[in-house]
């Protein structure tokens, strides 16, 4: 599954994609190797999708371009698609068919065929799972079976680049395990793996490195320490009350605080030791005449690093 | 070109899955050909329209029983069907409009006719039936007509001979008769018969039997089963846009016309199937020779696939859905209508005929009769299937892009 050409898996340079005035990717570049888990973390809307839709050739780029193990996505479409693998965000799935049949349709068509294509259908029916239910129809599965299934087809022919769109939305705990699982056995196989989600606890445990994008644009990229180390040792206070335009510096004054954000209602304000300066900090909206209703300290985290990066919380 | 195979294979498996969609796509137009086999009378040709006539005798003569042979035998035997009955139980039955006419021939017709003197046979007609009593009525005239020429030539022998309409003459009499009868014939024989004249006997060409009914509706029939499975088949796309399916096969390897094609060979082959049926029920039914059945499979197949690229057109072109069913629905039932597939062409006005014959399944159809009554002609045919085939290819290249473009996406 190695891929034997020198470079990265994945290139994506300077990517852009509008519909008329919206813009859906501005700028976005990354590179991914074989072997490595890639995180897009982004709320819905950030344009995680659209570069997922640009790499697997559905949709053509408005500048920029995209290579899979060198072959350009849209001059060289066939050739990069070859390598790939894809499971998007909606199941993708023929409900009138079997379990077998649905990955028998899809390894067929990306060039599998008789022994090889009955063994690649056992071996991952195994993997996902789904062995002893093969010849049912995909309709009376569960809702996590069909997850595990949509991940199947997209793995069946053993690409070397695989395209993971929020795989696990919507999956029950133990199908999400079982899932991420998968994943870390592909990337293991040394497949190279491009991960959307917008779950912060998935693409801290799972990815090798991670990008945060929103409205299009990269907020930050590096591995889960790199970010953190965004944010240095300061923890996040997030105030919420009545702010008058005074509350803002006077809490900047305060040693190594930095206002992430300043609404009349919220303020999020990032400071070392939070709790032991917490005193400080409630003395300093009181001088400016706020007033506070609820108070939340955060560790450094991807979260709170998304909150300092937009000023809002990812669920938002 | 694997995905062709691959796509055809896996969308044949499931729509043969999907009995009650086969049902509909076979059935309904198996049940309407039925029903209007049935309402049409069917079967091949249709025989020509016999009446029952009553004959009421109350002479009971020998002259009495010639009108009634008359009337029953030659040309005048092919339209009537004359029943001897009982003056009550002829009441009746015309009563309970079992015949078309009675005829009363009453006592003492055969001494009036060799008498000379008046004699009246009564006609009583159906008021329900109206051509036939008049068959009837014209050809019991011409049957008096030439009891008039007969009794002017042979009813004074008859007189003479003593022989009375009562009862069968002897054989000195009958002797006696003819020799009378056949003076008289040879005198009037110059006028009667000039010999100047000749008659010259011409037999018409025998009329060729026309169609049967069956095979009138065969041809609509056959291609009402294309356009339900093209609906259906095209219907498809959508359901693999909201399946997802649609969006994975986009980022295949290979063009997605040939996952487009795949589909379409498959909904040909279900085609095929239904023809296959109906021509096998137009064999055993109407005798048509195996070769045109082979050349009927092949063109409807031809059509079929044709229809299959328009619908799919039709369905990559709406907006939604909804919109993609309504529009077929807004295209399907009229062409049904219109073009030959609901009613045969034979039935409807000649303005409405001209334009059916004209739409893609209309002009399959005409084309598809001719080639089971064993009338099509190779040149006109394949400037049909030219202009069927051409804007097919042109609809089934416009659907490839829409779906290689944002169909599938959006």
């Amino acid at each position: 599954m190695n891929a034997s050409r020198p470079g990265p898996a994945i290139d994506v340079r300077d990517l852009r994609k509008s519909y008329g005035e919206l813009v859906a990717l501005d700028g976005v570049t990354l590179s991914a190797e074989a072997g490595e888990i890639f995180g897009l973390l982004g709320p819905n809307g950030a344009g995680k999708s659209t570069l997922i839709g640009c790499a697997s050739g559905l949709l053509a780029p408005s500048g920029g371009a995209v290579s899979i193990l060198g072959h350009d996505a849209v001059s060289a479409g066939t050739a990069a698609r070859r390598h790939l693998g894809v499971v998007p965000q909606e199941l993708a799935l023929y409900d009138d068919l079997s379990a077998r049949d649905n990955l028998a349709f899809w390894g067929a068509a990306y060039g599998l065929s008789g022994a090889s294509l009955r063994r690649r259908v056992d071996d991952v029916l195994q993997l996902i799972g789904l062995g002893d239910r093969a010849r049912e129809p995909v309709k009376r599965f569960s809702g996590g079976m069909k997850r595990r299934l949509n991940f199947g087809c997209g793995i069946v022919h053993e690409p070397q680049v695989l395209l993971l769109d929020e795989p696990t939305v919507g999956v029950d705990p133990q199908s999400r395990v079982k899932l991420l699982e998968l994943v870390r056995a592909q990337a293991a196989a040394g497949a190279c793996v491009l991960y959307t989600t917008h779950y912060m606890e998935e693409a801290q445990t799972l990815c090798d490195r991670l990008m945060i994008v929103d409205h299009g644009r990269v907020l930050a990229s590096g591995t889960l320490g790199q970010l953190r180390g965004r944010l240095g040792e300061k923890d996040l206070v997030r105030m919420t009350g009545a702010f008058s335009p005074a509350c803002a510096p006077e809490l900047a004054r305060l040693p190594g605080a930095e206002i992430v954000a300043n609404e009349p209602a919220a303020i999020v304000l990032a400071i070392p030791g939070a709790s032991r300066v917490l005193p400080a900090v409630f003395a300093a909206i009181e001088t400016c005449g706020g007033s506070i209703l609820d108070t939340t300290i955060s560790q450094p985290s991807l979260e709170s690093l998304f909150i300092a990066l937009t000023g809002r919380e990812l669920r938002e | 070109m694997r995905l062709l195979l691959i796509a055809a294979r896996k969308d044949l498996r499931r729509r043969l899955a999907d009995v009650p969609a086969l049902m509909i796509w076979f059935g309904i137009p198996l049940a309407i050909g039925c029903l209007l086999f049935l309402v049409s009378g069917g079967g091949p040709g249709r025989a020509a329209p016999r009446a029952t006539v009553l004959l009421v005798d109350l002479d009971r003569s020998f002259l009495s029983g010639l009108v009634a042979t008359g009337a029953s035998g030659g040309r005048l035997g092919e339209f009537l069907d004359v029943q001897r009955v009982e003056p009550d139980a002829g009441e009746r039955r015309m009563a309970a409009g079992e015949a078309s006419a009675l005829l009363v021939i009453p006592k003492g017709f055969g001494d009036a006719v060799l008498n000379e003197t008046p004699a009246e046979i009564r006609l009583v007609t159906n008021p329900a039936h109206r051509i036939v009593p008049g068959l009837v009525q014209e050809g019991l005239e011409i049957l008096i007509e030439g009891a008039f020429y007969a009794q002017r030539v042979v009813g004074e022998p008859f007189g003479a001979s003593g022989v009375t309409g009562a009862e069968a003459p002897q054989t000195e009499q009958v002797a006696a008769m003819a020799a009378t009868i056949h003076e008289r014939l040879r005198t009037i024989g110059g006028v009667v018969f000039p010999p100047a004249l000749s008659v010259v006997t011409q037999t018409a060409p025998a009329a060729q039997p026309g169609p049967s009914v069956g095979l009138l509706i065969v041809p609509g029939i056959l291609l009402m089963a294309a356009l339900f499975v093209a609906q259906g088949t095209s219907g498809d796309l959508w359901a693999e846009k909201q399946a997802g399916t649609l969006r994975r096969a986009r980022a295949l390897p290979a063009p997605i016309w040939l996952f487009l094609a795949g589909k379409l060979l498959a909904g040909s082959v279900l085609i095929a199937g239904a023809v296959v049926v109906g021509l096998v029920v137009a064999w055993t039914l109407f005798d048509v020779p195996a070769i045109r059945l082979s050349a009927a499979l092949v063109w409807t197949w031809c059509a079929g696939a044709s229809l299959l690229c328009y619908f799919a057109l039709l369905q990559t072109l709406a907006a939604t859905e909804r919109g993609a069913q309504l529009t077929e629905t807004l295209v399907l039932f009229p062409l049904m209508m219109v073009g030959g597939s609901l009613f045969p062409f034979d039935v409807m006005p000649s303005w409405l005929a001209a334009i059916g014959r004209w739409t893609p399944n209309g002009l399959s159809v005409v084309r598809l009769r001719e080639i089971l009554d064993g009338r099509a002609e190779m040149v006109p045919l394949l400037a049909s299937l030219t202009a069927i085939a051409v804007p097919a290819m042109v609809a089934f290249w416009l659907a490839a892009r829409r779906l290689a473009g944002r169909f599938p996406v959006h």
